[in-house]
């Protein structure tokens, strides 16, 4: 029977899933996704024999997938080799940082659920806001705030779990973003010493596709950052159970990160080039 | 008049009326687009900018599916509606 939409890939299946590249099938999406995890993880080394990973979940869609892109790896490549010289093996921790405005409590049980069901370990922190302090901040100051505590709280548990990678669901489009962001906020291209061994691992404006960061101790993995998060939502929902943790939507209107979006939103339409070409460009500047 | 199956997800459920994630509509509408601005007066009660800054388009960011196919591959506001379709809105406005 032929497709109404042929995929571009497979030229056979029912296409359902669009981009500026072609509409995929089913499984051509599923291949592509996992196929660029997969590359970025191998490219960068982040993934290695005996490395004790901690995988940042928030439970919004670009996380949940990372998990499920890191377990599905690790099915693939190592479990199922049946030579005893691939009994490879990593050990992996979900770490999460509780905000109490995303979700809160409510995410911290469906996340450690998650963990347990998969038996992994599950670390979490609960990060209160000083009200004297986000009281004299405007949208995009408290936002940024909340950033920075997120990253060095998940910075310090991974440090604290002797973890040697963390991997990050930064896509993309959350990079353009935060590239549009931080030179709206002014803050150019300096590279901050923030924790011991680790500097500012966000988005730094030097060089092109900042996929892996290798300091010292930890390596810092953004093994989603040619994915769009688009993509990261659609491949949630055709993966069982990962829509669980999604229970928000962030209201940023009034903030630079809402404008940043609906900026490249609006420009790219959808186009994973056209963000990318954002980000060479302001790295250039 | 067509009957339709609306889904909410990626939080928008928060601004529909009664939070509901999942309606069965009977909306006087022939197009996708028409269905958008139908949704937006009768479905949200609020921020409703959020779904659509204007009338027959959604918000930059939010997703529509048309039977889990992605409305660029159906026309996009031009698709017209069928019986038992079920149209999803998924926004991809949140952190990761």
């Amino acid at each position: 029977m032929t497709p109404r939409h042929a995929c571009f890939k497979c030229g056979s299946g029912e296409a359902q899933f669009y981009s500026v590249a072609g509409a995929r099938c089913p499984p051509c999406f599923d291949a592509h996704v996992r196929d660029t995890f997969r590359r970025a993880v191998l490219r960068e080394g982040m993934l290695q024999h005996g490395a004790r990973v901690a995988v940042a979940v928030s439970g919004g869609p670009a996380s949940m997938a990372l998990l499920d892109l890191v377990l599905r790896f690790w099915e693939r490549e190592w479990r199922g080799r049946s030579s005893e010289s691939h009994q490879w093996h990593f050990w992996t921790l979900v770490l999460h940082v509780e905000v109490p405005s995303k979700g809160g409590a409510q995410t911290v049980e469906r996340l450690r659920d998650l963990a347990e069901g998969h038996n992994l370990p599950f670390a979490s922190v609960r990060q209160e806001p000083p009200p004297e302090l986000l009281h004299s901040m405007d949208g995009s100051e408290r936002r940024q705030w909340w950033r920075e505590q997120v990253r060095l709280q998940l910075t310090r548990m991974a440090l604290d779990h002797n973890c040697t990678v963390l991997l990050v669901g930064t896509t993309a489009t959350r990079a353009a973003v935060m590239t549009v962001v931080r030179m709206g906020m002014g803050e150019g291209c300096q590279a901050k010493e923030e924790t011991r061994m680790v500097t500012e691992w966000s988005v730094r404006l030097h060089g092109n596709q900042v996929h892996a960061e290798h300091h010292g101790n930890i390596t810092v993995g953004r093994p989603l950052r040619e994915l769009l998060q688009r993509d990261m939502v659609r491949y949630a929902r055709t993966r069982p159970g990962l829509e669980l943790g999604i229970t928000h939507m962030q209201d940023m209107r009034d903030t630079l990160e809402g404008l940043a979006e609906r900026f490249l939103l609006e420009m790219g339409q959808g186009r994973a080039a056209t963000i990318h070409s954002v980000l060479g460009v302001m790295d250039r500047m | 008049m067509v009957q339709v199956k609306l889904e909410f997800g990626g939080g928008l459920d928060a601004i529909v009326a009664d939070r509901t994630k999942r309606l069965q509509v009977d909306a006087p509408v022939r197009t996708l687009g028409e269905l958008i601005t139908w949704v937006r007066r009768n479905c949200i009660r609020e921020k409703h900018d959020m779904f659509a800054v204007s009338e027959a388009t959604v918000r930059p960011g939010v997703l529509v599916l048309v039977n889990e196919v992605d409305w660029e591959l159906e026309g996009t506001t031009r698709y017209e509606l069928q019986p038992g379709d079920h149209v999803a809105f998924i926004s991809t406005l949140h952190g990761g």
